[in-house]
């Protein structure tokens, strides 16, 4: 073999392997791909890794409702071992409402979290921090009782039942169809502004606040400037772990946020913000 | 013993003295006698013997008296005797002194290390009087030929000089070449003036920023006290030694004495565009006036800032920590290699490298393979501005699962900003026997875990989660809610107002001048071929005339009841008579005939009849 073609057989398998190594860094899974990884690596407890590979995943803007199962189900497996860290079921609780957020019928999911925000409960209580209630703000209360777009077709609905009895009041001018006619303005005139703004109201929510869960034992509540807010009353002033906020914007590393009926900034890295789809 | 016995004997014992003697230690001080707020120095001037490392100065101050530096500078001394060639090198550290009230201290003794060995200078006694007692008066300022821009003039404490290399004793001698970074264009200020250089300005998070203060005084050397650091929220900051040493500098036709006073490395800890608040510094010198506090003459440097993103996504390991920037290796030792069920092994890794050495390595946790918390010893310096060292993890691991384990490798997922890429420091351990132990403790969880079984696996993923289309989005459904039901009132009400227009319009047309106009039109057109019917339609415009005029139904009455009505609403005689003689004419031609010679007079009467009437009834 002469020199040459040694020189240049060695040249295409030192690109060949760098070609790889880099590959493994560049390459974005499947969901299949990351939750079958994710998967075998916590059946022989390398909790770290399966976390630390959804998470990149997540990063890398991988948004599936089960890739965030699969990250749920990580957290939670760690939480259980003796490589627990804190924040671990806050994690775990974020995951799973990314899961529902993602995919609003994930029975499974819903359940969890429910089983989830106990445990935490149960911890804090037991650490003798008193238990949390916080009543939500009543617009987005109501205006999270159905979907948008129910509330938007409710307004169609409306509209379309509004039209119809005036189309009728005018047009046929017997006595029993103006009769119902009125009553189709009535309820159409309802339905129409009820649902349209509620619809309005879904709309501004959406486009204003994004939902994050909280993902550490206690989230102090502090001012635009950063300082904690005095306590008032008997409110801790601080969000526990697991609830789930709205930011409205983040800055200078702190999150302003919507919890229930009161509003303050956090640090940002104790939300997590919830994936779209 | 006699004494010739006992000398030789001495001479012996220095003979048989160990190689490495003590370090030459010089300790001198500006000023036995000061006053409260007057500034004074002390200097250490240590000289080894060649290849010994002189190293950490250090002075502990009395209470009631501020310290600064030390400033240190290297010498080195050759000298020849006997033959024999004497070479030596060592430090001089100079601090600057200020005492806050009048007493006697004793101050020192200053100590250095060489090659190790703490050695020490000696103990300075100074007096210090109340401020305006000590008889301190300034000397006229005389230039020395030598020093043309009066830097030196200030200061010249120690007299005669022992050592020659001392810096001194010729300021303008062995001054090294002006380094890039020192050189500006423009003085800030004319007298003294800090400027603070931030590199890079652009970073990832976690990379090194190297962040260096320099001082330039146009009237000669200085010293710095009342100094203060730059603000620099939002990173990690470790202290570097900075180049003390000055160099004239030419800038705007002046000469600057120009050195560093602060270098720092910072760390960005958060991203976004960072700042770097200013950092003051007290000119302390002969040539710069001082302040009221007495810690020289004040000056500031330019607050800066830093961009600092996150390393790019392409790429990025898993398992990396933002933050972890540098260029590092990794090296683990595992001892034993053999244990019992439930024992534990030691894990020792050295990562090295340069860059703000990461806390945590990522571990090759497993099922039965429980990693407790590490100790960590650093040993972590500056090399050429960048900094580094090395960190030692010693883990302690406990193997609950019986047979042949590989604990995998350790390892560390990093970003190196200089070749732009992720890199991933490893260290395979190896393989260890475990044997079985029936008297280990499982570590499994619980059976009552709450969270046990709580989210079972799921292999097969379901359906990728669509992005919504939301209909309140779209301003077409805003407006079809709108414009839908007010279509249907706009169709209404237009069609409303159509309805009114034409009842009014029908109203118009049909009213009894109107009529009796197109019977008169009729009547005109009925001449020339229908003289009959020209007749009745005469009529018929004369009575609708009637009509209009007087409201009266003339069709009902008889002739000699119309003319009386006539003029009872209010008709000239003439045209009441006019009226009913035009009317009993049409009868006459109906009845009895003469039709067609009577016609044009008779359209005639009724088209002035008609527009007498109207005429009257519009005035």
């Amino acid at each position: 073999m002469s020199p040459r073609t040694l020189f240049g057989l060695v040249f295409c398998l030192l690109i060949a392997g760098s070609g790889e190594a880099f590959a493994e860094f560049t390459s974005v899974a499947t969901p299949l791909e990351e939750i079958t990884q994710a998967e075998a690596a916590l059946e022989r407890g390398a909790f770290d890794e399966a976390i630390d590979r959804l998470e990149l995943a997540a990063d890398r803007g991988v948004v599936h409702p089960d890739v965030s199962y699969a990250r749920a189900r990580a957290y939670v497996e760690r939480a259980r071992s003796s490589a627990a860290r804190a924040g671990d079921l806050g994690r775990a609780a974020a995951a799973l409402e990314e899961t529902l957020h993602l995919r609003p019928s994930d029975d499974t999911a819903e359940k969890a979290l429910e089983k989830i925000r106990a445990e935490i409960s149960r911890r804090r209580a037991r650490t003798g921090a008193s238990p949390v209630i916080q009543r939500p703000a009543i617009g987005r209360a109501v205006a999270d009782l159905l979907p948008e777009n129910v509330w938007a077709g409710v307004a169609a609905f409306g509209a379309l039942v509004l039209t119809l009895g005036l189309s009728a009041r005018h047009v046929l001018r017997r006595r029993t169809i103006e009769i119902a006619a009125a009553v189709g303005v009535v309820a159409g005139l309802v339905f129409g502004v009820v649902g349209g703004a509620l619809a309005g109201l879904s709309r501004y929510y959406r486009t204003t606040s994004r939902p994050a869960v909280v993902v550490v034992a206690e989230a102090r509540l502090l001012d635009a400037d950063g300082r904690p807010l005095p306590r008032r009353g008997e409110s801790e002033n601080a969000v526990p772990e697991g609830a789930l906020v709205h930011v409205r914007g983040q800055a200078d590393g702190l999150s302003d946020i919507e919890w229930g009926t009161v509003r303050g900034f956090v640090s940002s890295a104790q939300v997590r913000l919830l994936a779209s789809p | 013993m006699r004494p010739g016995v006992l000398a030789v004997a001495v001479a012996g014992i220095v003979a048989a003295a160990p190689a490495r003697a003590d370090a030459e230690i010089e300790t001198r001080v500006s000023a036995r006698k000061v006053e409260v707020g007057e500034p004074f120095r002390l200097q250490m001037s240590v000289l080894a013997g060649g290849g010994e490392k002189v190293s950490s100065p250090r002075l502990a101050p009395p209470p009631g008296i501020a310290i600064e530096g030390p400033s240190v500078s290297t010498q080195s001394q050759v000298t020849i005797a006997n033959g024999r060639m004497i070479q030596q090198t060592g430090i001089s550290a100079t601090w600057t002194l200020l005492a806050s009230r009048p007493g006697v201290f004793r101050i020192g003794p200053p100590s250095v290390e060489v090659d190790g060995r703490l050695q020490r200078g000696e103990v300075v006694v100074v007096e210090v009087v109340p401020e305006g007692t000590g008889g301190r008066a300034r000397r006229p300022q005389r230039r020395a030929p030598f020093d043309p821009f009066g830097m030196w003039r200030h200061f010249d404490p120690f007299g005669g000089q022992r050592f020659p290399q001392f810096p001194l004793d010729d300021p303008l001698q062995d001054l090294p070449p002006v380094p890039e970074e020192l050189q500006t264009s423009r003085a800030l200020d004319p007298l003294a003036f800090l400027i603070a250089k931030a590199k890079p300005t652009r970073v990832v998070l976690g990379q090194q920023v190297s962040l260096t203060i320099y001082a330039y005084g146009a009237r000669g050397d200085f010293q710095g006290l009342g100094s203060t650091e730059p603000s620099r929220e939002g990173f990690l900051a470790y202290e570097m030694k900075p180049d003390e040493r000055s160099y004239l500098v030419p800038i705007d036709g002046k000469v600057f004495t120009a050195k560093q006073v602060h270098a720092l490395a910072l760390f960005p800890i958060r991203t976004g565009t960072l700042r770097i608040g200013p950092a003051s510094f007290g000119f302390l010198g002969g040539g710069y006036p001082r302040s009221r506090q007495g810690i020289g003459l004040l000056r500031e440097s330019q607050p800066l800032e830093v961009v600092v993103v996150e390393p790019p996504l392409d790429g990025r390991p898993p398992g990396y920590r933002l933050g972890d920037v540098g260029r590092y290796t990794l090296t683990a030792s595992v001892e034993p290699r053999r244990v019992r069920q439930g024992d534990a092994v030691s894990v020792v890794a050295k990562l090295e490298g340069t860059g703000n050495l990461p806390p945590t390595l990522v571990l090759p946790r497993q099922r039965g393979v429980e990693w407790l918390e590490p100790s960590t010893t650093e040993q972590i310096d500056a090399e050429r501005g960048a900094l580094g060292g090395q960190r030692t993890f010693t883990y302690v691991v406990k193997l609950d699962q019986p047979g042949k384990l590989d604990l995998g490798e350790l390892t560390l997922p990093y970003y190196d900003p200089e070749r732009r890429r992720y890199d991933i420091a490893k260290a395979v351990l190896g393989t260890v026997d475990v044997t079985p132990n029936p008297q280990a403790k499982s570590n499994e969880p619980s059976a009552i875990d709450p969270l046990a079984g709580l989210l079972p696996p799921r292999v097969t993923p379901g359906p990728e989660a669509s992005s919504r289309t939301y209909w309140a989005d779209a301003r077409a459904f805003w407006l079809a809610l709108v414009l839908a039901p007010l279509s249907v009132l706009s169709a209404s009400g237009v069609r409303s107002l159509a309805g009114r227009f034409a009842a009014r319009r029908r109203e118009r047309t049909s009213s009894p001048e109107q009529r009796a106009s197109r019977e008169l039109d009729l009547a005109r057109r009925a001449l020339a071929h229908d003289p009959k019917a020209a007749i009745a339609s005469a009529e018929r415009s004369v009575l609708l005339a009637i009509e209009n005029a007087t409201g009266i139904k003339a069709r009902g009455l008889l002739r000699s009841e119309l003319e009386r009505e006539l003029l009872a609403r209010g008709l000239p005689e003439a045209l009441a008579r006019g009226i009913v003689a035009v009317l009993d004419a049409a009868e006459r031609a109906r009845f009895v005939g003469g039709a067609r010679e009577i016609a044009p007079e008779l359209v005639l009467r009724a088209q002035q009849i008609v527009a007498y009437t109207r005429r009257g009834r519009r005035q």
